[in-house]
């Protein structure tokens, strides 16, 4: 039964092998095959994936041990969702379901109505060429169906720090974005190849792109939030390298979306446009690479295996030296000489692009830096997440300023003087807000009081820009993505900031019956007890919060034992007020008398949150609102 | 003007309090800047392992000595590596580390107007 299975399952990849084989023809001007249309194609290649990984899905369900991977990452008393999960919880599946988005957004592509055949033809077939080397790397190098000829009763289980509804959501939603950028490469190779990257090309591009940026935005949210209440470590991001991979990407991406507008817009800034699609793409490749390969230590490595990372990094090799060279063939096809003034909206666009970038590099030599003194000078450092915010402070600073003056500037020529005093009110309003926030929390340090200025007039110009008042009326203007992603952006620049200056924390060592403060919070430490469930045993703390006599909910704080495989995690316990979170985390207990408990309080979490979904509902809308344009225009 | 010592004894008492409270704050920023040496990642504040409490103590001394913070982390790095310290001192091997990102920064704003500023 087992072996059938494997069989038919093997057979289904090497079919998707087969057909991207075939729709690949186009770039080798192999017209004369004309059986069946692209999109039929397509959809074969994704139906046979599809298929696959239902196989998968059914067999990590159904707990059948005789396969390798089910064996290893599964356990038949998990419940069924972490089962579920458990497919994408490791390298073979995980490189199952990046195939299954890759086809996916192929077939969606083929289907779509917004470009020329010839175009759709070679796209497809760029894409269908990666589809061919993934595929191919999978059933090499990491097939998920492998069976053993053992009979093994019972799996050996999944990391159970990795058992988490959101950590089962998260890898998906992650994936659909830095795949999706995959189809911008193809998209980009194709315009390079046929010389046409102009406004047309924007048009095909920006509602895949902006679909693409705001599915990675939202997995990267999605681990952060993750890391911010399960880890307990009173934070929402480490700079752990594998954060970082996934940051980097989405860096350039942003950068990206940006020129694709410019683009449309302007018709202009071709080479930059395509230099940041290929950057952006490999991001997404080496982020993979990094984070499965374990080059990097980190909760995220599955499995590390030379021979794996080797594949992507030939293959990384490949796509980038072949598509810079393309680039550096046809960059001067493609460019069209620009004419604008200095002070226009595309000088703006550019600066921020380029401060994006400086970011990126700050995250880069971050991240590599360690590696790199390590291997050649054999010292090795750490880098914490002060050299990120030290470095990282002044470019923000500029961005912001920048963010604020760019949509303001016409993309022809704009006064600065003349936007200024437009500006008027909203700057003496932002500026007496500071004013008074700065008196009222004594603040003194000029920095955070200078981004909560530049935070506040984003926000406010932001929001005014998108929406449009008229006496009884509110009319949505079509940038409104723009203005709801930026204020999102000022929000949540305000709610770092805030949240930086103002977290409190202490550690107690407490006794049953005892009160611990915070601030003006009263922790009552009221019980503790022992608890033994499935898979673990835990030790749980209970504790009631109160400000001024007010009762303001319960805490419960736990520290789980896993047995299989041998594993401690400390759950959080987070009570939502909506100006701050307050926390309450559990270390694991050193003796009987007392227990450690560490009390955090988070100012303005949630208004960061409110900030990331704005930014992220940016994304969507500007993507869908675009498509409808798209649509209107096909029909005229 | 029998009890005129209390105002002063609660003044000192007050200040004494400051005193403790400011070196324990202090305490704090220094443990979020010192790595535990076992745990991955971890600094030894968030960490309870027995190293991290023993540097702790070691920390809680020095400062009770009234060295700066430089002070101690230039011992806990001459002691423990660079490695030990959550954010790399400046030296001729970070030099790359530190500035490289305004350099680039900066050659990339000066392009950017300078070519603007011809075709305007």
């Amino acid at each position: 039964m087992s072996l059938a299975i494997s069989y038919i399952a093997n057979s289904l990849l090497i079919l998707c092998l087969v057909t991207s084989i075939i729709q690949s023809r186009f770039l080798f001007k192999i017209q004369n095959y004309n059986f069946l249309s692209i999109s039929q194609i397509s959809a074969i290649q994704f139906l046979s994936i599809l298929v696959s990984f239902f196989i998968l899905l059914f067999l990590f369900i159904t707990s059948d041990f005789n396969f390798d991977l089910v064996y290893f990452h599964s356990h038949s008393e998990k419940p069924l969702i972490y089962k579920l999960s458990g497919v994408w919880g490791n390298h073979e599946g995980s490189m199952l379901l990046w195939i299954l988005i890759l086809v996916l957004f192929n077939f969606l592509f083929s289907l779509s109505k917004s470009s020329s055949q010839k175009f759709k033809e070679i796209t497809v077939a760029v894409q269908s060429l990666m589809i061919f080397g993934f595929v191919l790397f999978l059933l090499l190098l990491s097939n998920p169906f492998n069976i053993n000829n053992e009979n093994f009763n019972d799996g050996l289980g999944l990391n159970p720090i990795l058992q988490d509804p959101l950590l089962a959501i998260h890898p998906p939603i992650l994936y659909i974005g830095y795949v999706g950028f995959s189809l911008i490469f193809s998209l980009s190779i194709t315009g390079l190849l046929t010389s046409e990257v102009d406004k047309k090309w924007a048009t095909v591009a920006k509602p895949w792109v902006f679909a693409a940026w705001s599915f990675l935005t939202a997995g990267i949210a999605l681990g952060s939030y993750w890391a911010y209440y399960e880890l307990g470590w009173g934070g929402y991001w480490f700079w752990d390298p594998v954060e970082n991979a996934s940051l980097m990407p989405w860096l350039s991406g942003t950068a990206l979306i940006h020129c694709v507008v410019v683009l449309q817009r302007r018709n202009t800034m071709q080479s930059w446009t395509m230099v940041l699609a290929i950057l952006t793409f490999s991001l997404s490749l080496a982020g993979t690479f990094l984070v499965r390969s374990g080059v990097l230590n980190s909760v995220h490595t599955f499995a590390s295996d030379p021979g794996r990372g080797l594949f992507i990094l030939i293959f990384l090799f490949i796509i980038l030296s072949s598509s810079f060279l393309l680039f550096a063939l046809k960059s001067e096809k493609i460019n069209k000489p620009s004419l604008h003034n200095i002070s226009s909206r595309n000088t703006g666009i550019m600066v921020n692009n380029w401060l994006l970038i400086s970011i990126l590099v700050v995250v880069f030599l971050g991240t590599m830096y360690p590696l790199a003194t390590d291997l050649l000078y054999n010292q090795s450092l750490t880098v914490g997440p002060q050299y990120y915010a030290i470095s990282i402070t002044p470019i923000i600073i500029l961005f912001l300023f920048f963010m604020i003056l760019s949509p303001q500037l016409s993309w022809e020529e704009s006064k600065l003087l003349k936007i200024l005093n437009e500006m008027r009110y909203i700057l003496i309003s932002c500026l007496t807000i500071t004013f008074l926030t700065t008196l009222y929390f004594d603040l003194f340090n000029f920095t955070e009081i200078l981004i909560i200025f530049l935070s506040l007039i984003l926000i406010i110009s932001s929001l005014s820009s998108g929406l449009n008042f008229k006496s009884t009326k509110v009319i949505v203007k079509s940038n409104f993505g723009q203005s709801i992603a930026h204020a999102g952006f000022g929000i949540f620049m305000l709610a770092v900031v805030s949240n930086a200056v103002y977290s409190q924390e202490k550690i107690y060592d407490a006794k049953v019956g005892s009160k611990l403060q915070l601030d003006e919070y009263i922790f009552d430490f009221k019980n503790i007890e022992q608890e033994e469930k499935d898979n673990f045993n835990s030790i749980r703390a209970y504790l009631s919060l109160s400000k001024n006599g007010k009762d303001l909910g319960e805490f419960s704080p736990e520290i789980r034992f896993y047995s299989d495989p041998p594993t401690i995690t400390s759950e959080t316990s987070i009570i939502h007020r909506f100006f701050s979170d307050v926390y309450v985390v559990m270390n694991v207990p050193q003796n009987q008398e007392s227990i450690s408990l560490r009390l955090h309080i988070k100012p303005f979490m949630n208004i960061l949150w409110l900030g990331v979904i704005m930014i992220i509902l940016g994304g969507i809308i500007t993507a869908i609102l675009n498509r409808k344009k798209n649509e209107e225009n096909a029909i005229n | 003007m029998k009890f005129g010592f209390v105002p002063i004894l609660v003044c000192t008492c007050i200040l004494l309090c400051f005193s403790a409270f400011a070196e324990e704050t202090r305490a704090i920023n220094l443990f979020k800047e010192v790595r535990c040496l076992v745990c991955q990642g971890q600094t030894i504040h968030e960490s309870n392992a027995e190293i991290a409490e023993d540097l702790k103590t070691l920390i809680r001394e020095k400062i009770v000595e009234g060295k700066t913070d430089k002070e101690i982390k230039g011992f806990l790095a001459e002691k423990y590596g660079d490695w030990i310290l959550m954010t790399p001192p400046v030296k001729e091997l970070t030099y790359v580390l530190w500035f490289a990102p305004i350099i680039f920064m900066a050659i990339g704003l000066i392009v950017i107007f300078r070519r603007k500023k011809e075709k305007a």
